[in-house]
Order: structure tokens, then sequence, then C-alpha cells
């Protein structure tokens, strides 16, 4: 199976997760005080991240997009939603039974309520806008009146 | 651990797990006539919060240093969990259909918005990719991350995934 990524909710999210992961587990003993705790903490989201992404390119390989536990929302039907969470990281895709490939639509860190994402959803309703209004010519290429 | 054969029936283990857990403490077990019985002190039971007298109960085991251990979990019998095996030496427990699959009403609006978008063929998606494109796009976030915290002086270092630019040199 093949997997399709949206680069603005899951790809980049992902990048900068891994980013302050990596930049966490590294710093995370430069501090004194209470350096043994936060280290544990960075630890374990290192290392939770570094399983999400084995455990994913095992799924890409062998199969098992089906067997990703679901999602529930109370009023909406997201039958064919589901989430890979792995310690603080979570992955949602659809996997529709008609297609080969899976799209990972959402990478976020929890608590995954995505209120710190609102802007995400501000630019794509705002491509949607876009696409329905045609491309306005530039004012240099206009015609002289 | 498989704990070694003992002369006598009863075998007191020390408390060896930590992490994310609501309290650790030693058991004791005792393996008069063939079964095992397990005793669970107040500082464990009164954290179960089990009223049944059946438990689900269930064995995970871990391969290292060419040896298998194994753990024992015991659930309420009415509740449901998953286990995925991660790595030879690591599993996910969740529990099913508790509220960590239900999502808040803010991803909800999120995913609406992506589930219309899907169904309408306007998501905004990269190339799909198979299991070695996700292993080659992680280890170049991860390369990535590994400049960023490094500082500048790191771009002197030479690229482990061999981009053929960066060993081109500029000259």
């Amino acid at each position: 199976m093949k997997l399709a990524l949206d680069p603005a909710s899951f790809t980049a999210p992902l990048d900068a997760a891994t980013h302050e992961a990596y930049r966490d587990y590294i710093g995370s003993g430069a501090v004194v005080g209470g350096a043994q705790e936060r280290s544990r903490v960075a630890a374990r989201a290192y290392d939770n991240i570094r399983a999400f992404d084995a455990r994913l390119e095992g799924i890409l390989r062998d199969g098992g997009f089906d067997a990703l536990p679901r999602l529930v929302g109370a009023s909406i039907d997201f039958h064919y939603f589901r989430h890979l969470t792995i310690g603080p990281w979570r992955g949602v895709f659809i996997v529709h039974p008609d297609m080969d490939t899976a799209i990972g639509v959402i990478f976020s860190k929890e608590p995954h309520d995505m209120s710190q994402r609102l802007d995400e959803l501000a630019a794509s309703a705002m491509r949607d806008v876009a696409s329905t209004v045609p491309a306005e010519t530039p004012p240099g290429d206009r015609p002289c009146p | 651990m498989h704990p070694e054969p003992s002369a006598t029936p009863y075998i007191k283990v020390g408390a060896g797990i930590e992490g994310d857990v609501a309290s650790t403490a030693d058991v004791a077990t005792s393996t008069k006539g063939g079964s095992l019985t397990v005793t669970l002190k107040r500082d464990l039971r009164d954290l179960l919060d089990i009223a049944a007298r059946r438990l689900s109960g269930a064995v995970l085991t871990f391969a290292a240093f060419g040896a298998t251990h194994s753990m024992v979990l015991l659930g309420g019998a009415g509740d449901r969990y998953t286990v995925r095996r991660i790595s030879p030496k690591r599993y996910e427990i969740e529990l099913k259909d508790g509220p960590e699959d239900v999502v808040d009403e803010m991803t909800a609006a999120f995913l609406s918005v992506k589930q219309a978008q899907f169904k309408q063929g306007r998501l905004d998606l990269a190339d799909p990719i198979d299991a070695d494109g996700w292993a080659r796009m992680r280890a170049a976030s991860w390369l990535s991350a590994q400049r960023a915290a490094a500082g500048p002086w790191v771009g002197a270092l030479r690229d482990p995934l061999g981009d053929p630019q960066s060993e081109g040199g500029a000259g």
C-alpha cells in the first residue's frame, strides 16, 4: 500500500515534531535543575516518534492500515478515518476500501485538540475559495483602454 | 524475566516495573498445587477498580539479549484493550472505545473540512510514497533535525544520505 501525505497538515507538523523531539532529546541534559525528569520525558518523546516512523514503515511494507483503530466523532461519521497514536504523537489517515493509497491528513501532538492549527484550516478554506474564483490578470498585462 | 525455580513454592519478586504506572509494588506468588496464585496487596488492589471476580489475562513476551522475557497483563473483564508490538522490546497498550479515540469538537471540525475536500477530490496531497519512500523521507527529516540542533558548523560534515549535490562541492 502507498501513502499520500497532506504537506501542510501532516508533513510539516511531523517535520516540526521531529526537530522538536531531537532538540529536546539532545538539550534535555543541558540544564542541571530537573534534568533527569526532563531527560526521561524527552527520551520518551524521541523514542515514540522513532517508533511511529518504524510502525508506519511496517504498515506500508506489510499492510495493516485497516487494523488501525477508528476515530470516533460525537456527531460526525468518520468511518474511513483511522489513527496511529504512539505516545504523544498521532497520525490520522483516510483508509478507503476502494483505494490502494492511504491518505495522511493530520499529524499532531497530544493534546490533539487542533486549536493551535486554525491557520491551517483558514489556509485550506482560502485555497477552496481561490480555486473557485477565476485568476485575475496582472495589471501590467491588461490591454490599454 | 522468568524466575529461577525455587525449592519453596512461595516466591517474592522485587518491583521492577517503572514508567507511566499508577503504582508499583512487590507481588507475592504461590505455586502450591500446580497453579500460580498472585496476591495483590492494597497498594495495587485499591487502584484496580475491579469489582468482578474474573479478569482478562494475557502474556506479553519480549526478546532481548538472546533470551525471552515475559510479563502478565490483567484487566477488568468488561474492558477491551488492544496490544500492539512496536519493537522486540516495546509494546503499546490501548483502551478500546475509551475517550482517547473520541475526537474533540475542534478536531471534528478540522476533519470535516478534510473529509469534504477528500470527497470532492480537492485534498492538497503530495505524490504517493511506498515504505522505502517513507523511510527516505523520515531519514531526511531526522538529518535536518540533527543539522539544525548542531548549528551551522555541521554543514561541513558529509551528508550520510549521500546527496550527490552536497558531495560535488561548490567549486
